[in-house]
């Protein structure tokens, strides 16, 4: 639904402004969450990997040549500094286990499964919905994004009014073992534009 | 004698099924790993470990949500 407030860009950063996100895994999907939230103005960002970068990560994730080695909480920080040093970033580097999600994204509204593996989003998104989504918290997630199929086939979809699924949900990396900058930052703006959306629809 | 049928609602169709219907053997006949399912059943998630225990209720609203791997 088109809503009816009449902001300008500047009203926009500063509903933005106000919201806290968070961001679960810093990979190909959350580097490239993380980015387009805060140039768009996101007040405040919880950002959640154990990783470290390496360098079969920079072919679509927002890292550099010389992060190889860094931490992803470290250099991801570091880099949304630089682009905004008005950001509030809260790291933490600990694998999310159904046990410490609740806690670690605690501050947040909204929260983005940015995940590898089948089996940890399950577990994530289900944690979510079960511990965070009865205090009114939004999670969108992602499935299939592999492959160089069509742009197209990437969508956005509602299961419920507090759950997105983003992806062309088919595409398995374990059956189609490539991962390309266009197609995965595409499943990842689909899921940072839903976050936006949710922001400015809330009454 | 086949086993009574119940109606329900799986990921927003109409569907019926036995109504002895499990949500794991509902999940196995989409060909699915199981761990890499979100079950909701008329808005409470089911534990994966309730899966087989769980069977499907008339007039249900089921959301099965598959992920596949890719991040």
């Amino acid at each position: 639904m088109m809503n009816t407030k009449a902001w300008d860009q500047a009203g926009v950063r500063a509903r933005l402004r106000t919201a806290t996100v968070g961001i679960a895994g810093l990979g190909g999907l959350g580097s490239n969450v993380a980015v387009a939230l805060a140039r768009s103005g996101v007040g405040r960002l919880i950002l959640v990997d154990c990783d470290r970068v390496e360098e079969s990560n920079l072919n679509r994730q927002q890292y550099v040549r010389a992060d190889v080695g860094r931490l992803k909480t470290e250099a991801l920080v570091e880099y949304l500094r630089r682009i905004d040093p008005e950001t509030h970033l809260e790291a933490h580097a600990v694998r999310l286990t159904p046990d410490n999600i609740p806690q670690v994204f605690a501050a947040a509204s909204i929260v983005a499964e940015c995940l590898d593996w089948a089996e940890t989003k399950a577990m994530f998104v289900r944690t979510c919905l079960e511990t965070l989504a009865p205090r009114g918290v939004k999670v969108v997630a992602v499935s299939g994004l592999a492959g160089w199929g069509p742009a197209n086939a990437i969508t956005t979809h509602a299961v419920s009014p507090y759950f997105a699924m983003a992806g062309d949900l088919q595409t398995d990396v374990r059956t189609t073992p490539v991962l390309l900058a266009s197609r995965v930052g595409i499943a990842a703006l689909h899921e940072a534009h839903q976050i936006i959306r949710w922001i400015l629809e809330e009454q | 004698m086949n086993a009574a049928m119940i109606e329900l609602v799986v990921n927003g169709e109409q569907r019926s099924v036995p109504a002895t219907t499990t949500v794991a053997q509902l999940i196995e006949a989409m060909g699915v790993n199981a761990a890499t399912v979100v079950a909701e059943m008329s808005g409470t998630i089911i534990a994966p470990e309730q899966f087989a225990t769980t069977t499907l209720a008339a007039g249900a609203q089921i959301e099965l949500v598959r992920f596949v791997g890719g991040g």
